[in-house]
């Protein structure tokens, strides 16, 4: 052990023996017993620690468990009922739905849309069939 | 006190068992969130990160692997999901909840600079603060919750070298930017 490589020990772990690598302890402690400069770094080491420690204090938090898991077990509630094959495809099966509904209602809000202007076409002019989607400029007549 | 490990609280979450994955948040809850409390250097952050990553064990218990089959430990693997959180979270702005709508912005850290209770633990967190991500994740991880340095550096996928070596640097620059605080006091 070198007081070089004690020093970036105590750089990268602080004072306490017991957070440094094991393999090293014993070299870095008898080092320490020995060497004035070992100690000094040491005890700097050690005034980190402290002002760490004072620092970090205690985080309360307002975190509730049971609530936590009710949450979390309401919004998956199908998670765990369904084939291993889709879980991996749709890992939040539980808020799918929301989703798969609104996919669905985009998708026929197209669909009756596209049938209007189809109707429309089929009932009238291009001009007539632009009246009646307001906010869109058809400048061809469609293909169907 | 439940004797039953990580791995087999997972094997029954993974059926359903609610009771189970209680059990398993119960356990790592405290610790995940002053982990990512600190890492994220605001309570309420935490503790939204934390949610998130209870989310994605309930979600893997199905599919868990065992570490005697083959699988990661619960813990490292769990606590690399918080820190990756963690560190996307501090890297990008955070959507603003519903709940604040109409509620006039805080600029103020709201939960670790109100405990910091002093000037000087106002500063060291300052400091802390300013330290890069991944700085900041291995101070937390080693320093302040006591993870070893092997299971520090599995968390954080990295090698030991790499995770001494941003202790040092973390360290190192906290002790030059607190460096009237950590003077020896009889100089």
């Amino acid at each position: 052990m070198t007081i070089e490589r004690l020093r970036q020990i105590l750089d990268a772990f602080g004072a306490d023996p017991a957070r440094w690598p094991k393999t090293e302890r014993d070299g870095a402690l008898a080092l320490l017993a020995t060497s004035p400069e070992a100690q000094r770094l040491r005890d700097e080491a050690r005034r980190l620690d402290s002002l760490l420690n004072e620092a970090g204090g205690a985080i309360e938090l307002r975190l509730d468990a049971k609530a936590l898991v009710a949450a979390i077990t309401d919004a998956t509630a199908n998670v765990h009922r369904l084939p291993k094959s889709s879980r991996r495809k749709f890992p939040l099966t539980g808020a799918w739905p929301g989703f798969a509904g609104l996919a669905a209602a985009a998708a026929a809000g197209f669909i009756v849309g596209w049938m209007g202007l189809a109707a429309d076409y089929s009932l009238g002019t291009q001009a007539e069939a632009a009246d009646q989607v307001s906010g869109f400029t058809v400048t061809e007549v469609a293909p169907w | 006190m439940d004797e039953r490990s990580d791995d087999e609280l997972m094997r029954l979450s993974g059926t359903g068992d609610h009771a189970a994955f209680a059990k398993l948040v119960e356990r790592h809850l405290v610790k995940a969130g002053k982990l990512a409390a600190r890492v994220v250097g605001n309570r309420a952050e935490g503790e939204d990160v934390v949610q998130e990553a209870f989310l994605r064990v309930w979600l893997k218990a199905p599919e868990w692997q065992p570490e005697a089959a083959g699988g990661a430990r619960f813990s490292t693997w769990f606590y690399r999901v918080l820190m990756n959180l963690c560190i996307d979270r501090t890297r990008k702005p955070a959507p603003a909840p519903i709940e604040a709508a109409g509620e006039i912005a805080d600029s103020k850290p709201d939960g670790l600079a109100i405990l910091a209770a002093n000037e000087t633990s106002r500063r060291v967190q300052a400091a802390i603060a300013k330290l890069p991500d991944r700085q900041r994740a291995a101070l937390t991880l080693c320093h302040f919750e006591g993870v070893s340095n092997i299971e520090a550096a599995e968390i954080l996928e990295i090698s030991l070298g790499a995770i001494e070596s941003l202790l040092v640097r973390a360290r190192r620059t906290l002790r030059e930017n607190l460096a009237d605080l950590v003077a020896p006091m009889d100089k």
